[in-house]
């Protein structure tokens, strides 16, 4: 039995839970070895240096809050009950999906939303005041009448021009 | 097979009896509180997480069936509750400084101590906890049950969610750890290691 093969039995054995032939292996090998003897005895010496480490006492409130809070349920399941207990990680979680989502709206599933600038040319702000003429309300509006005799269109062409 | 007395009383507190859940509460308060204490290392974090732990035990009356021993199943809760708060840095956040716990320890009226005791004492116990905290959680959580809470490996195995063998694994791997980090206390032989 070499030192690594005991690996798997310090703690059973410092438990004094081994059973009684791997223990007399252990020993065995202890006794024919320096290094094993002192893990063993420090080993020993780490459990008794953690037991001495003490826990404060409980506080004097604890039980009234926590019967306050036992007090405070609801005498029913609530609704919401079957949802796992509160994560921060949940809101955090569902805000970052929405972001997301907003995200992929505003950019248009990545197409642009806008149409592209060379889209809007004379010829189509005339139809859209062809469009606008039609309405009745600015049916008698002087100066888009103006605008559409032929005389002013061309100099409206060459002015952009 | 009889059942033990705390299932029985889990199985009243199931019908409806309050006075066996105080009793309950009374028996296991500072057991569960120490070990929050010892994952956490700060007690008034030990004593939020402790009543989370309690109240998920009343909470859950009503669908307890004495599968397991009590002992297990509370310990099972508490180290869910433990281990959930340390990754979520709730426990980190809340690590009380060492100075304070060690103002806290030199509060202790014990008049035998001197000064240079008290001191080298308080050094030694700092060491200790800052050992134990620098363990990863699931080993400093086997190490706590099997120390403090003298849990067998089954016990701990099911607290963990984990195999027997995993857990002397993970017991080893924490003591030796700890073996090693605290070898300048004296509990490592000068001149002396294993083959």
């Amino acid at each position: 039995m070499t030192c690594h093969e005991l690996e798997g039995l310090w703690v059973p054995y410092l438990d004094e839970k081994l059973p009684p032939r791997q223990r007399e292996r252990l020993e065995a090998h202890v006794a024919g070895c320096a290094g094993c003897a002192a893990r063993i005895r420090e080993f020993r010496a780490v459990s008794e240096l953690l037991g001495q480490w003490e826990a404060p006492a409980p506080s004097a409130w604890f039980d009234v809050r926590l019967r306050g809070r036992i007090a405070a349920e609801p005498a029913r399941g609530a609704w919401w009950d079957w949802l796992p207990p509160f994560s921060p990680r949940f809101p955090l979680g569902v805000a970052a999906l929405l972001f997301l989502a907003a995200l992929v709206v505003w950019t248009g599933g990545g197409q642009s939303a806008l149409p592209p600038a060379q889209v809007v040319t004379v010829e189509k702000t005339d139809i859209a005041l062809y469009v606008v003429e039609d309405v009745n309300l600015l049916s008698d509006f002087d100066l888009l009448s103006e605008l559409n005799k032929p005389g002013n269109r061309e100099v409206l062409e060459k002015g952009r021009e | 097979m009889a059942l033990e007395r705390d299932a029985q009383l889990m199985l009243r507190v199931k019908e409806g009896d309050d006075a066996s859940f105080a009793a309950l509460l009374e028996r296991y308060r500072a057991p569960v509180i120490h070990f929050i204490y010892r994952m956490v290392q700060s007690q008034h974090i030990a004593e939020e997480l402790a009543q989370d732990v309690f109240l998920r035990v009343y909470r859950a009356r009503k669908g307890y069936e004495p599968n397991a021993k009590f002992t297990t199943w509370l310990f099972r809760i508490a180290t869910h509750i433990a281990l959930n708060a340390i990754r979520d840095g709730r426990g980190e956040r809340g690590t009380e400084s060492l100075d304070d716990q060690e103002a806290r320890a030199s509060e202790l009226p014990d008049r035998r101590r001197t000064i240079e005791q008290a001191m080298l004492e308080d050094a030694r116990l700092a060491e200790v906890r800052r050992a134990v905290q620098a363990l990863p959680a699931k080993q400093r959580a086997a190490v706590l049950m099997h120390k403090y809470q003298e849990l067998d490996y089954a016990q701990i195995a099911r607290a963990l969610g984990c195999s027997e063998s995993a857990v002397k694994s993970l017991l080893f791997r924490a003591y030796e750890t700890l073996r090693r980090k605290l070898a300048h206390f004296g509990v490592r032989a000068a001149g002396e290691t294993p083959s």
